[in-house]
């Protein structure tokens, strides 16, 4: 029967404690070195930009552009690649799941909660530096390939719609992408995950568009997308939320998800 | 050690683990026996806190493994080959995992040259074999040179030569005061690595011991004889609580008597004996004999081949 541990010559430990640096390490490392991530990433940037270079913002008029079209084009490109970074989102807790990784990672961070913020830290962050940058380059590049004269661009920062709508798109991109990865930690399936994504982003607002008696379309603003569309759309609609209550609403929904991924993670079987 | 109490997980209706009390001590292997389905895997994930119990309760080095403040130093897991994103080398696989616990490349390093991977760290763990992947998940146990070690069927995959390396390396670990907890549905191979047993069966202990009084206890131990008088050794062994069988003209097989008795008896009579020797049944067949009754998914047998 059990015999007392002989040791035989001592282990020197060589694992420390585990931390939040440490989780948040590990998760980059994850992030990093996966093909998909760096092609999902390359997609946003050039949809973002390329779409708001070669879509002209002046329309065949020939006019001058304001400073809303000039955004306008931002925006159109923005919304391809929200599109993108919702898989991106996704994948980040289905891959995990789909390979079985996720025991591996669990199995080594036992307070499960850690896993959640160092992905939620490692995603986010990558994210929102990306989707500001790319916003930027895509308005800036916008204005000096569509301005109608050499020289500096007439529509430029200091227009506060401008600022509002810019940095807006990388705000609305970054929490979006946050969005689908709680979507993905509470749906644990690519496949479902990236289904659900489609109907509450694209399939849902559309359908309800058409299904719906124009009187009762107020409620069509409350949905996600056209939360977050909220500020970054130059033109308000009237059925608009105004900019920052659209986009608190969006943060408050990806918030509630969350919340709802940490009590999922926490408390069932991995 | 291991201190598994009471533990119980229902899925619906189903039981999987039913009041399981074990515990596995330091310093030797301990293997882990059972039938498909007996719920082998569900305690070794419910040790790992991957899965939650119902009820009841498990103990890693004396804690609760959730609030371990350094959890790659208490607990090596093994659990499927190949939970690794396909798409990913066997090195970044492993600095992922070692950096939660802060450990480098130097480690994972030196812990890829140890499972003998060091030409293939490098590539995409989608193109690895199943043995390649199965050193790529006893990597990631070892990794934290953790004081418990859990395996679930570490010799998967493995070929002969990754078979012997394995049950060196648990003895190994033992050897350096490590608790070694492992299942395998390789008895033979658990027969020659593990000292201490586990066995269940529908998701209950049906026996915890060493390997031998598991085979002692479980099944007969017989005194085989050969003698070219074997009929007429065969009348001076008559005792009612011997049973005596034939197994050939001059072999006899004897139940419930010691080989000594046998010896003096023979010598004192003058029979001549050729071969004396005791039979212990296999890990295998005692095996089978203990889990008869709770085997979940068995074949009905081959009438309908």
């Amino acid at each position: 029967m059990p015999t007392a541990a002989t040791v035989i010559r001592p282990r020197e430990p060589v694992a420390g404690n585990l931390t939040m640096t440490g989780v948040l390490r590990s998760e980059w490392t994850k992030f990093r070195s996966v093909r998909s991530t760096w092609w999902l990433l390359s997609t946003t940037v050039i949809l973002t930009v390329g779409v708001a270079v070669f879509v002209s913002p002046g329309g065949a008029s020939g006019k001058p552009a304001s400073a809303a079209a000039f955004a306008r084009s931002t925006e159109y490109g923005s919304v391809l690649s929200q599109l993108a970074l919702l898989v991106l989102g996704v994948m980040v807790f289905t891959g995990e799941y789909h390979s079985g990784m996720i025991r591996a990672s669990l199995s080594v961070v036992p307070r499960r909660l850690l896993l959640l913020w160092g992905k939620l830290g490692v995603f986010g962050a990558v994210v929102l530096a990306l989707s500001l940058a790319s916003s930027v380059a895509a308005f800036v590049l916008g204005t000096l390939v569509h301005q109608p004269h050499g020289g500096r661009a007439h529509v430029w920062f200091g227009d506060p719609q401008v600022t509002r709508i810019v940095i807006g798109a990388g705000l609305v991109l970054a929490v979006t992408g946050i969005f689908g990865l709680a979507i993905g930690a509470i749906i644990r399936n690519t496949a479902a995950g990236l289904s659900t994504i489609a109907a509450i982003f694209f399939v849902l607002p559309l359908l309800l568009r058409l299904a719906l008696p124009s009187s009762d379309q107020g409620f069509l603003r409350l949905m996600p997308s056209n939360a977050g569309g909220a500020l970054w759309n130059a033109a308000l609609s009237p059925t608009s939320l105004s900019p920052w209550t659209g986009f608190a609403l969006l943060c408050g929904y990806t918030a509630a998800l969350v919340a709802v991924a940490a009590w999922r993670l926490r408390r069932g079987d991995a | 050690m291991i201190e598994v109490e009471n533990l119980t997980k229902r899925y619906g209706d189903k039981v999987a683990v039913d009041g399981l009390t074990f515990s596995v001590a330091p310093g030797v292997v301990t293997g882990f026996l059972g039938p498909n389905g007996a719920g082998k895997s569900t305690t070794l994930r419910m040790i790992a806190a991957l899965d939650v119990p119902t009820s009841g309760r498990v103990r890693v080095n004396g804690r609760d493994y959730r609030s371990s403040p350094a959890p790659m130093a208490e607990l090596g897991l093994l659990l499927e080959a190949k939970a690794v994103h396909p798409g990913r080398s066997a090195r970044d696989h492993l600095l992922a995992i070692g950096q939660t616990a802060g450990i480098g490349k130097a480690r994972v390093n030196e812990v890829i040259e140890m499972v003998g991977l060091g030409d293939v760290a490098r590539k995409r763990v989608g193109g690895f074999s199943l043995g390649m992947g199965q050193r790529v998940g006893i990597a990631v146990a070892l990794l934290g040179r953790p004081r418990t070690v859990v395996m679930d069927e570490p010799v998967n995959g493995l070929d002969p030569e990754g078979v012997r390396w394995i049950r060196a390396l648990l003895r190994t670990l033992a050897d350096e005061g490590c608790t070694v907890f492992y299942s395998s549905h390789l008895m033979s191979e658990m027969a020659q690595t593990a000292t201490n047993l586990i066995v269940i069966g529908r998701g209950r202990l049906i026996s915890d011991s060493t390997v031998e009084q598991f085979i002692a206890k479980t099944t007969a131990t017989s005194v085989v004889v050969r003698s070219p008088e074997a009929a007429r050794l065969r009348g001076l062994l008559g005792r009612a609580d011997v049973r005596i069988a034939s197994d050939g003209p001059d072999l006899l097989r004897i139940d419930g008597i010691t080989p000594e008795e046998v010896g003096t008896i023979a010598l004192q009579a003058g029979v001549p004996v050729f071969d004396l020797r005791v039979e212990r049944a296999s890990l295998e067949e005692a095996f089978m004999q203990a889990t008869h009754d709770s085997v979940e998914y068995g074949a009905t047998g081959l009438e309908n081949l």
